[in-house]
């Protein structure tokens, strides 16, 4: 059988040492023969608020990594239908010697190729150049304050309803966010939810932002980037690494953070594994290995749905602040419409949380507010109910758990593997993660038993057959496969 | 979902023949699964070839640890799973071809694991006879619109009992090509079942599918 020839990549992408001014990426494209140059730049001076005197020269190198591997993931395409790409990545550092490790350069390249389906190599030269500016300031003494957890902050519900339920549960605990900003109005986003929150909670919050950015896009995968969450997960940990702390904390609920296919035609990174459990796993041990200590990125929602981690929120009635987040994949421009679709899963999951809350839900999206596109607005609500209703069926009451969860695994194998290779890091025994996941897998079926049909409503076509395939003649298949 | 999901909402091109006649309803079963069966093993010839490789690897792997290894041991299936990832990821070949072997070789190992019945003495057969029931899943039965918007009008419940009505025509299809493919050790002579390769008597009644 043919393995991953190590000798024929399809791309290679070397990179410049990245100084505060950018660093230019070459691209040399084996197959068409293309070979472009590109800027990638990197806003690192939030940076500053650390404890260590001297910046951490293996942090450095961290970020310049999480950089590598942006730049790289975007300027490369992946078919899924194609054999995977090979790309070979060449990136000076600080610590070749660590970097170089084997150990550690296979456990990254599993990682990538686990969220991206890229067969990555890496080749670490030694960086000649003198560091970036923040690299070069000491700091005679820190004035920054202790922090008690440092989290990712996206601007979304789910960092929102997380961070709110802990500042509220632990009144003297202070929190440090860290979010990229690479984007405007994600960026702006992420300061006025900060700023609304750091008028309710004073002086127990602080905001990092470390941008990435390209100087030309037209280069650039239009398609969402898998290795994002790594990215995210890296820089995020670098600046706990940082403050002082070795956890790196992810508010992100169970179901969306496991994000299994709604349908058995979802195939692989059809659905993204920027904060699936495992990815959690493989960001903290290669992040044990590079600064040589313990250190772990923890999601403490993995087993609460959404509605369940807005908790806080729902009981101080607080949907001011979650009308100003947003969840959409792929937001609107169009001046005339709300920026959010309505219609996307992660829209969906919102809409679904925001009910089962029972929160009014403030937000406007294009369904049901806006002029709807041309294109069928149902397929994510009619896959997501699908899935429910394969969870469903799968869930029947009964008393043997194990019944219960063999035929929750033998749907969604991948199951297995989570509680396998993250029970010890969530410091459970495998019969009751186990357990936790049936748990919130059935408490989200629940939810949607009480917020399907309003929900519905929103999806009624006025040019066709209105009825949404409803979960109960899905059911019609899931009997039919379960039968054999 | 974070980061965006893709949706497949579409049959690809030769998946389309046997979705409107399913639609017109005219055919018999048998006779819609033939064809459902013909366009997958097309697709089975082109792009299967690693997927039935890695199934005899994998099938190595398992059998090897049948005798000696207690699979209700978790910490021992555990590893398995992670070698089997391993096999999977040294291998050049399609991303969804591959996922879909990977799929299957765990429901595999997930039978073995809650000591479900199975003939520990042909795994291949039963990890390639998955992949062909996922890949038959992945690429029709589960892409088929999930709206009532569908060919010739028939609504959704309507379609789902025909194809339901296919199963066990197709069970005998996805066994005779997994058993075909182990027994000549490549997927170049697949072939349908006895009963599906008889001409189609024209004065049989073909309605109601």
């Amino acid at each position: 059988m043919k393995s991953v020839n190590r000798q024929q990549f399809e791309y290679c992408l070397h990179f410049d040492p990245l100084q505060d001014n950018g660093s230019i990426v070459r691209r040399i494209d084996r197959a068409t023969g293309e070979d472009d140059r590109v800027r990638v730049n990197i806003d690192d001076h939030d940076f500053k608020h650390r404890i260590q005197q001297e910046f951490p020269s293996v942090i450095a190198d961290i970020i310049d990594l999480a950089v590598a591997i942006h730049a790289s993931d975007r300027l490369t395409i992946q078919d899924p239908q194609q054999p995977q790409i090979q790309l070979k990545v060449v990136l000076p550092v600080r610590h070749p010697e660590i970097l170089n490790k084997s150990t550690l350069n296979q456990q990254l390249c599993r990682l990538l190729y686990w969220a991206t389906g890229k067969q990555w190599v890496f080749e670490f030269e030694r960086r000649r150049q003198p560091g970036r500016s923040i690299e070069n300031q000491l700091l005679l003494c820190s004035s920054d304050p202790d922090v008690d957890e440092v989290s990712l902050w996206s601007g979304g519900l789910d960092a929102l309803a997380g961070l709110y339920g802990r500042l509220k549960n632990s009144p003297a605990k202070s929190f440090a966010l860290f979010g990229s900003g690479s984007n405007d109005n994600t960026r702006k986003r992420q300061q006025d939810v900060f700023y609304s929150l750091q008028y309710l909670f004073p002086n127990r919050l602080d905001l990092c932002r470390i941008p990435i950015r390209f100087d030309q896009s037209s280069h650039l995968e239009k398609s969402p980037s898998r290795a994002r969450g790594i990215v995210f997960m890296l820089l995020g940990s670098a600046y706990s690494y940082l403050r002082g702390l070795r956890v790196l904390h992810v508010y992100e609920n169970g179901i969306g953070a496991i994000n299994l296919p709604y349908r058995k035609s979802a195939v692989g990174l059809d659905h993204a594994r920027s904060v699936h459990p495992e990815t959690l796993l493989g960001v903290g041990l290669l992040m044990t290995e590079l600064i040589g200590e313990n250190f772990t990125v923890h999601n403490p929602f993995l087993f609460h749905t959404k509605a369940e981690m807005m908790k806080s929120l729902a009981e101080d009635a607080r949907i001011d602040l979650a009308s100003q987040t947003s969840s959409c994949d792929s937001p609107h421009r169009k001046s005339q419409q709300p920026p959010q679709c309505g219609y996307c899963s992660s829209c969906i999951l919102r809409k679904q949380a925001l009910a089962a809350s029972y929160l009014e839900d403030k937000t406007h999206y294009i369904v049901p507010h806006g002029n709807p596109p041309v294109k069928d607005t149902r397929l994510y609500f009619e896959s997501m109910l699908a899935q429910v209703a394969s969870l469903r069926e799968r869930l029947k009451p009964s008393d043997q758990e194990v019944d219960q969860w063999w035929a929750l695994s033998q749907r969604f194998p991948e199951l297995n593997d989570i509680v396998d290779r993250t029970h010890t890091e969530e410091n459970i025994t495998l019969p009751e993660m186990r357990h936790q996941l049936i748990r919130l897998f059935q408490a989200y079926v629940s939810e949607w038993d009480l917020v399907e049909p309003s929900l519905s409503e929103q999806f009624v076509r006025k040019d066709g057959p209105n009825d949404v395939v409803t979960h109960e003649s899905q059911l019609s298949i899931l009997k039919g496969l379960l039968c054999r | 979902m974070p980061d965006g999901d893709r949706v497949h909402s579409h049959l690809r091109g030769f998946y389309k023949k046997p979705y409107k006649m399913l639609c017109e309803g005219v055919a018999r079963p048998e006779e819609c699964a033939r064809i459902v069966l013909d366009v997958l093993r097309s697709d089975l010839k082109q792009i299967a070839k690693v997927p039935f490789l890695l199934a005899r690897n994998i099938s190595d792997l398992l059998s090897q640890k049948i005798g000696p290894l207690e699979f209700s041991n978790d910490f021992a299936a555990a590893g398995i799973s992670r070698q089997i990832d391993e096999l999977i990821r040294q291998v050049d070949g399609p991303s969804r071809e591959k996922e879909l072997i990977s799929r299957a070789s765990k429901t595999v190992l997930n039978d073995l694991r809650h000591g479900r019945e199975m003939d520990a003495s042909n795994v291949q057969l039963a990890i390639f006879n998955r992949y062909i029931r996922d890949k038959y899943d992945a690429e029709f039965k589960e892409r088929i619109p999930l709206s009532n918007d569908h060919h010739h009008g028939v609504s959704h419940s309507e379609l789902m009992r025909r194809l339901e009505a296919l199963e066990p025509y197709l069970d005998l299809g996805f066994h005779k090509f997994a058993q075909t493919a182990i027994k000549d050790q490549n997927l170049d002579n697949l072939r349908l079942p006895r009963q599906f390769r008889r001409e189609i008597n024209l004065d049989e009644d073909l309605l109601a599918c």
